[in-house]
């Protein structure tokens, strides 16, 4: 096309020429009351790199929608402009334009594309700034190092912590350089940990704040002192983060000018002179002492505190962990009397607990010096993981284990609300989970190079069995096949092989010790290969089959590909090692489906026969899906070869059209290089009379054959084998 | 080329200078019974907590040579117990590290058990109760061990899969001790002797280790042993900077996950 040749001289098009270049895409939506040329004005403005950058995307958007592109060249310049003549930026902003489409339609992408300007916004706050999602992990690792009851992390608006979870903004993007927003991040993080930690919420502070006359004052300044007292005791215990965050710390430093502030300040000092610790009991009393003498600050660090949500949580988690501690030691004493059956009487002794802590333990100040210990009838008993944990967080939350909590929970009363609740969850969970059966994919759109996110609705499905003669028919018409196949997979097994002529080894090898007396009394040099030796081997291997269910494969492929399964089944039974077989089809990205045939841990049995027997063709060839889906399987399973075997007619398409050619073809190929990087091998056979020239394009990350003759299969499964685990 | 003559003797395996080994809990005493009722001792613990170290520390104070096999996947009986082989045209029987110790009632430990081939317990099996003999299969003898031999072997509880788990018949002749990591107060004074180095530093790297160990079973298997401490420890009093010697030393023996690894510098960054 001519477009394309002035694209590349890179020559800047005037308006009349611009209006040319769009009436060619954009013809379809075009009439005399509306014209390409104010577009067009707009677009000559920009220098010709970016108008090729525009024009290419008007074609490209007017394939999927011509009103669409039509917006699209109308707001283009003005994207270019609020982006900076970033065109990587303005890519960003067309992918999103259209996945709105994808999503929620025209209106949807209308919006985007004439509001570029808070695209930008966010575009450049992003660009510096650090999302919440991107650190999670690293975050929550961080906390659960530092110590205490392990804390989730989660956004919000409002940054503050239950006890349970530590709320963080959705993205910080306040200073210019991205390390100073990490820092920011861990340094609210590690804030909201050391109230946890260092025992801010000991008490209720609803209660104590609502004895002054103006309780939200009262809330504030006892916030400030706490913040000074963890800031504090951040600095003693970790110091290198200190460091780090100091720059955030002006406000902080410039306390000390403040003459009424400065004494708090001096206080906590000489505490730490006195090598004592400051507990929230000082910062209560500090309140009692200066309430109406200070004026509160807004430290920008600081958060809320949230009394109301962290009481209801610490009520709740209180009585939750005194029940399972309870029962903790309930199952602690039955463990005990079962080790000493002698004493007969036992059955009717209260098992009497007791607990410990080391002396110089101060109950507002739990820390990771504290050696507790818990004894049973006198004798000190080591409790599991779990329940030293929670021993812990009970002693994180109450700073002791009363006495009440020290009665092991009558039998009978195992069952607590606790775990019921548990259960509860976790089955609707499930049951919604089954319901719905759909998982979701990406789908990897070569024309954007995105993923289209969740695009394909897929649900695992099951193939009715069919009870007929046709394993057994096939096994008879393949006898040869079958017999060859034994002999081929027979060798690969090997188990536990016996090398002869080895250095060293467990026997004598007496044919080749006689051969070498043999060589030596001819004054021939010694032969030291003279030993036995047991070799084992280890085979671990997961191998998933998958099965076109298209309705190409109609007549001749979908019979060669049932004959080909059971021929596998036959070998792969015989080797022992884990195989699976699922099959797939569809219609459009909304109903993809995946066939179940057999799972992995199944057995070979006359179900499993009769599913085989029962494939037939369906409908479409997505292919995209099924290979994700499966990898993903395979992802899930320990195994030290794993393995992918797709079984298919090569042609990727579905009823929308928009999977046919070239699209079908990289999506399949994206999603085959993807199971490859999940360290799992895929083998792609197949079964067609004419190879298409794509499929060497398609298969790129895998390995692939052609075959016609089903004959062949077995032989080209058993090579791959060979290669793959020898 | 005589290969006996180029063989280590028991004799060479004699400890001559005290190991330096902190006494964690009544472990000595216990071994000390052991040893003196002729009883084979298991040691389970996680890796670098002490158990070599115990081992040498034992010999040294039995006054016994101690014969260490490390065990492997394709350790089989005769590996223990010993082979033929051919010098000179001749065949000639050469004693394994097992026999070796039977014979010189020397202590042998059997690091890492559970990774030898099963076949190994048909040697273990009597050498452990109280008939304390070694078949020799190959040879048809049969060793009495003396009353100076001991057997001894280690396991981690933690690696077990169900393919790897001692068996109950095999772990019901022996004697466990169990090991950890030392308490904080004794970790960093194994520190301060072992590496040489300062109260202060050594309080850090054990708060460090506690913080690594807080993340087993959170994106970690195991956290940091006694022995990446004093790898840590040594590497910062020569000259490395704390916070690279923990990625060096520890991080990165860890895991070689890249958000695990983000956050384990992130801590010890925070520490030092
Ligand atoms: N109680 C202790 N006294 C002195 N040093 C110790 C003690 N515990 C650990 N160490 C130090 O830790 C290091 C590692 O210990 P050792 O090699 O004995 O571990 P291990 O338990 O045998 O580990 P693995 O199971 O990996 O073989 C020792 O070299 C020593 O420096
Ligand atoms: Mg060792």
């Amino acid at each position: 096309m001519s477009y394309q040749k002035q694209n590349s001289s890179f020559k800047v098009l005037d308006a009349a020429q611009m209006e040319e270049q769009l009436d060619c895409f954009l013809d379809s939506v075009l009439s005399f009351r509306r014209s390409a040329a104010g577009p067009a004005k707009q677009m000559a403005t920009l220098n010709s790199k970016e108008q090729a950058f525009g024009l290419h995307w008007v074609e490209i958007i007017s394939a999927t929608n011509a009103e669409m592109a039509f917006q699209f060249s109308a707001c283009f310049s003005d994207a270019v402009l609020a982006l900076q003549h970033d065109l990587n930026a303005v890519e960003h902003w067309i992918v999103e334009a259209m996945s709105a489409f994808d999503e929620r339609g025209l209106q949807f992408a209308n919006k985007v594309l004439h509001n570029s300007n808070d695209f930008a916004e966010t575009y450049f706050k992003k660009q510096q700034g650090i999302l919440l999602d991107d650190i999670k992990n690293l975050l929550t690792a961080f906390v659960c190092g530092l110590n205490g009851r392990s804390l989730k992390i989660e956004s919000s608006d409002i940054i503050y912590t239950d006890t349970e979870t530590i709320y963080l903004p959705e993205l910080i993007a306040d200073f210019s350089r991205k390390e100073d927003n990490f820092l920011y991040y861990k340094l609210l993080t590690v804030y909201l940990w050391a109230q946890n930690w260092f025992g801010t919420w000991r008490y209720d502070l609803n209660d104590i704040v609502n004895e002054y006359d103006d309780p939200v004052y009262a809330l504030k300044l006892l916030h400030n002192l706490e913040s000074i007292r963890l800031i504090h005791n951040i600095q003693n215990e970790l110091p290198g983060f200190y460091r780090q965050v100091e720059v955030f710390m002006d406000e902080f430093n410039e306390l000390k000018l403040n003459k009424d502030w400065n004494t708090i300040l001096v206080f906590y000092k000489g505490k730490k002179s006195e090598q004592k610790k400051v507990t929230i009991a000082d910062s209560l009393r500090l309140l009692k002492q200066h309430y109406g003498q200070l004026n509160t600050i807004d430290f920008h660090f600081q958060g809320l505190l949230f009394a109301n949500k962290v009481q209801q949580i610490k009520q709740r988690r209180i009585s939750d962990e005194q029940t399972r501690f309870r029962e903790a030691l309930s199952r602690i004493a039955d463990e005990k009397r079962y080790l000493k059956p002698e004493a007969v009487d036992v059955e009717n002794l209260t098992p009497a607990f007791d607990f410990n802590v080391n002396e110089q333990f101060d109950k507002d100040e739990f820390s990771d010096n504290i050696v507790f210990e818990l004894s049973l009838d006198g004798q000190v008993i080591v409790p599991a993981e779990d329940v030293q944990s929670l021993m812990s967080s009970i002693m994180q939350d109450i700073g002791e284990i009363p006495e009440e909590y020290l009665v092991a929970a009558g039998s009978g009363q195992y069952s607590s609300d606790y775990s019921d609740k548990d259960k509860k969850t976790d089955n609707v969970w499930s049951g919604v989970y089954h319901e719905e059966g759909a998982f979701f994919y990406d789908e990897w759109d070569y024309v954007r190079q995105h993923y289209k996110k969740n695009w394909c609705v897929v649900r695992e499905v099951r193939v009715p069995p069919l009870y007929d003669d046709f394993v057994p028919q096939t096994l008879k018409q393949y006898y040869a096949v079958v017999k060859s196949l034994r002999r081929h997979f027979e060798a690969i097994k090997g188990e536990e092989k016996l090398l002869k002529r080895q250095i060293n080894g467990d026997d004598i090898d007496i044919d080749a010790l006689v051969e070498s007396y043999a060589d030596m009394s001819m004054g021939m040099e010694l032969n030291e290969r003279l030993f036995t030796r047991m070799q084992r081997e280890d085979r671990n291997i997961a191998v998933m089959f998958l099965v076109d269910m298209s309705g190409s494969t109609k007549g001749w492929i979908n019979q060669a590909e049932r004959e080909s399964l059971v021929l596998l089944c036959e070998s792969l039974s015989m080797l022992g090692d884990r195989y699976a077989i699922y099959g797939f089809s569809g219609t459009t990205r909304k109903r993809c489906e995946i066939y179940h045939i057999k799972h992995l841990d199944e057995a070979y049995n006359d179900k499993v026969k009769a599913r085989i027997s029962g494939i037939t063709a369906k409908d479409y060839t997505r292919m995209g899906f099924a290979i994700r889906h499966l990898s993903g399987l395979l992802e899930e399973v320990e195994a030290k070869t794993k393995l992918l075997i797709t079984l298919s007619d090569g042609k990727p398409e579905d009823y929308d059209g928009q999977y046919r050619g070239e699209y079908g073809i990289e999506d399949t190929r994206q999603s085959l290089f993807e199971t490859r990087q999940k360290g799992i091998h895929c083998y792609c056979i197949t079964i067609d009379k004419e190879a298409g020239d794509y499929l060497p394009h398609m298969y790129g990350a895998a390995n692939y054959a052609l075959i016609e003759d089903i004959k062949q299969l077995p032989v080209r499964v058993s090579d791959i084998y060979r290669k793959l685990t020898t | 080329m005589d290969l006996l003559t180029q063989e280590i003797l028991p004799e060479d395996y004699f400890i001559v200078d005290e190991p330096y080994y902190e006494s964690v809990a009544d472990e000595i005493q216990i071994f000390e019974a052991a040893y003196n009722n002729q009883l084979p001792v298991l040691l389970k613990g996680p890796t670098g907590c002490g158990k070599t170290r115990f081992m040498e520390h034992m010999a040294w104070r039995l006054k016994r040579p101690l014969i260490t096999v490390s065990c492997h996947d394709d350790l089989t009986a005769s590996d223990l117990v010993g082979r033929y082989l051919i010098t000179s045209g001749e065949t000639v029987w050469v004693d394994g590290p097992l026999a070796k110790s039977v014979r010189a009632g020397a202590i042998c430990y059997l690091d890492e058990v559970v990774e030898a081939r099963k076949d190994t317990t048909v040697v273990i099996h009597p050498l452990a109760d109280d008939r304390r003999v070694l078949p020799m299969e190959k040879k048809g003898v049969v060793l009495q061990a003396t009353d100076n031999f001991c057997l001894a072997m280690s396991y981690n509880p933690g690696y077990q899969s169900i393919m790897k788990d001692l068996k109950q018949s095999t772990r019901q002749r022996f004697v466990a001790l169990e090991f950890d990591y030392p308490g904080i107060v004794l970790e960093q004074k194994i520190l301060e002797i072992e590496a040489e180095i300062n109260a202060e530093l050594a309080k850090t790297l054990v708060k460090f280790a506690h913080m690594t160990r807080n993340l087993k079973g959170n994106g970690l298997d195991e956290g940091a042993s006694t022995r990446l401490l004093v790898h840590a420890a040594l590497l910062i009093k020569a000259g490395v900077n704390p916070v690279a010697a923990c990625q060096s030393a520890i991080a990165q023996a860890l895991t070689d996950d890249p958000e695990m690894l983000s956050a384990i510098n992130e801590l010890s960054a925070s520490l030092f």
